[in-house]
């Protein structure tokens, strides 16, 4: 009985222990933004010998990005002790909030398009079949696999020929192709756990298969379908690849093009990548949030028991 | 055999109609560009003289990028890069896995907190690691207040198989969650009372791991793994933050040939080298589970 209680508490140390290394890990990087975003300039510069908390913190990286657009002057940095070498000029930082604002518009576009389209086509997978399905839904699936880097240059060609490089529609048609396959399996999936007699009752009662569909079946995976639509989002915020060869212009920018474009300043303030990462960080930590209330463990396993 | 040709019921019609949209949407973007890039390989396209472009050279493209000078060297830094993302990514995914599967208080917060990473930009990852790495950068910080460290390392300064071991960190970061979550879904297709007998019986844990646990999840494992060599072999974003876009894997090279140095001929030829490389790791996937499989396991039952 003795022993059993020793292996028990030891266990529960390690898993403890375990799981503190693991939380740090994922959070502590992200921690270090916060921090660096509130610290001027010449204390993250400096040599490393000065503790890690903040000295001195300061809300004004955070007023250039904000302040900026609206015209506020912001020459040098207070902060810095020295003679300013670099003036703090950088004036692609006044577009931080449009360039979430388009990212967010593209985003919630993305998201828009996979919950209808993506809706609609899970559905003719699951409840009603045709002859080559089978074909089909693989076809989909696959297209996911092959590599964004081989649509790149063919894309380019089309967009180009047609006029729209540098608009956020050519970004969200092209992150509607690379999100819907995976929306695609998910609602497949997220479908099959709903009791098909509604919509039975619903073809009983006359309605036909696209009526039961869009007034019975599509209504009630809403949970599904939000779930789909957040992962859309999050997909496609998160994409570098196509952005950096569409969009050339600041006002269209979305936030990892340019953040790609401060990782290759090599002159710019940390100060305010920090503060640029941390305002990142919040649409998707709040999207996560509220896709984690949705996102079913057991709807997962249900995938994987092939 | 005879193809059978034959009028579609209503509800079959119904279906069609409702695929066409997604159908049509995906296949001219990818048919159309994948043709498009293959057929872009053999022909010369540099933007910057117009007057050659669509002029047929044969492999003379495939020929130019593999003689380029940075061509051996990537294909050895990929596969570096790839291993070692699959292999340790994998490893500490299954640890994870373990870890998240026992019950503990807080276990729900812990497999929330772990998934932040993973929703966050890959380019954002790339450059909190290396904003991280910097010699006044936080790692340094840390370890100088703990007193581990004496002096400031300075790891961005480290030869270019060092850095792949540093950017490898980020890629975990930003990979891990994703991989020990669907682990841990593996995990619960393990009937429990197997693993009670085998606790009953006296096995030890790692004897229950190693004859229980693993052949349940052994096909899981094999996908998870394949999956990861694709995301490490085509892994731009973080790169890209990650050396401040000086330096990458071979994706890199394939978007700088384009969109850089305006060779989208090039560019073409290293997409297809690349996409050859995928379609073996997909057919490796396809003889894992048969697409007849996933599509039937889809159906209401």
């Amino acid at each position: 009985m003795k022993t059993q209680k020793i292996i028990n508490t030891t266990r529960m140390v390690i898993i403890y222990l375990f799981s503190a290394i693991l939380v740090f890990f994922a959070l502590f990087p992200i921690i270090t933004c916060y921090i660096g975003s509130i610290t001027p300039e010449t204390e993250i510069r400096s040599e490393p010998h000065k503790p890690i908390w903040v000295k001195g913190p300061t809300f004004y990286y955070y007023e250039y990005i904000f302040g900026a657009p609206f015209g506020m002057q912001f020459t040098t940095d207070p902060y810095l002790r020295y003679e300013a070498v670099r003036a703090l000029v950088f004036t692609n930082v006044n577009y931080t909030l449009q360039i979430l604002l388009n990212s967010f518009i593209v985003a919630a576009g993305v998201a828009f398009l996979n919950v209808l389209i993506g809706g609609i086509t899970a559905y003719s997978f699951t409840r009603l079949r045709f002859p080559g399905s089978t074909g089909v839904f693989t076809f989909i699936l696959l297209s996911r696999l092959l590599p964004p880097i081989i649509i790149a240059v063919p894309y380019y060609a089309i967009c180009y020929s047609l006029g729209i490089t540098n608009t956020l529609l050519s970004l969200l048609l092209v992150h509607g192709v690379i999100t819907l396959p995976f929306t695609i399996w998910y609602l497949t999936l997220y479908y099959r756990t709903i009791p098909v007699e509604i919509e039975e009752s619903a073809l009983v009662d006359g309605c036909s298969y696209f009526q039961a569909f869009r007034k019975v079946a599509f209504p009630t995976a809403s949970s599904g379908l939000m779930a789909a639509g957040l992962f859309s989002f999050m997909l496609s915020y998160n994409d570098l690849l196509f952005a950096q060869f569409l969009e050339e212009k600041i006002e269209v920018t979305t936030i990892p093009l340019f953040i790609a474009f401060l990782s290759t300043q090599t002159d710019l303030y940390f100060a305010i990548m920090y503060a640029v990462l941390s305002l990142t960080f919040i649409p998707v930590i709040l999207m996560l949030i509220l896709l984690w209330k949705r996102l079913n463990i057991t709807e997962l396993v249900g995938a994987l028991k092939m | 055999m005879p193809i059978k040709i034959r009028a579609l019921k209503p509800q079959e019609k119904t279906a069609l109609l409702m695929v066409l949209p997604a159908f049509f949407y995906i296949f001219v973007f990818t048919v159309y560009s994948y043709s498009q890039a293959f057929y872009l390989a053999f022909v010369k396209y540099k933007l910057v003289e117009p007057q050659t472009i669509g002029k047929f050279i044969g492999l003379t493209n495939f020929i130019d990028v593999i003689e380029a000078t940075y061509f051996k060297d990537t294909i050895y830094e990929t596969f570096i890069f790839t291993l070692m993302c699959t292999i340790v990514i994998v490893t500490l995914g299954i640890g994870v896995s373990i870890l998240l599967n026992e019950k503990f208080k807080g276990v729900g917060f812990v497999r929330f907190i772990i998934l932040i990473p993973w929703a966050i930009p890959p380019t954002a990852a790339g450059l909190v690691w290396r904003l991280m790495l910097y010699r006044s950068g936080w790692i340094n910080r840390f370890g100088m207040m703990l007193g581990i460290i004496k002096e400031p390392i300075g790891f961005l300064g480290a030869g270019r198989i060092y850095q792949l071991v540093y950017a490898l960190i980020a890629q975990m970061w930003q990979q891990l969650p994703f991989v020990s979550i669907l682990l841990m879904a593996a995990h619960q297709l393990i009937p429990k009372d197997l693993l009670d007998a085998a606790r009953v019986d006296g096995a030890s844990w790692i004897k229950r791991l190693r004859h229980v646990t693993f052949p349940y999840i052994r096909n899981v494992i094999a996908l998870v793994a394949i999956w990861e060599a694709i995301v490490a072999f085509t892994s731009y974003d973080i790169l890209y933050t990650f050396s401040g876009g000086v330096w990458g894997i071979i994706t890199y090279y394939a978007f700088a040939e384009g969109f850089s140095w305006m060779n989208l001929g090039h560019a073409a030829a290293l997409s297809v080298i690349i996409a050859i490389f995928i379609l073996i790791m997909i057919s490796i996937i396809l003889l894992i589970i048969p697409p007849k499989r996933i599509y039937e396991y889809s159906f209401v039952e």
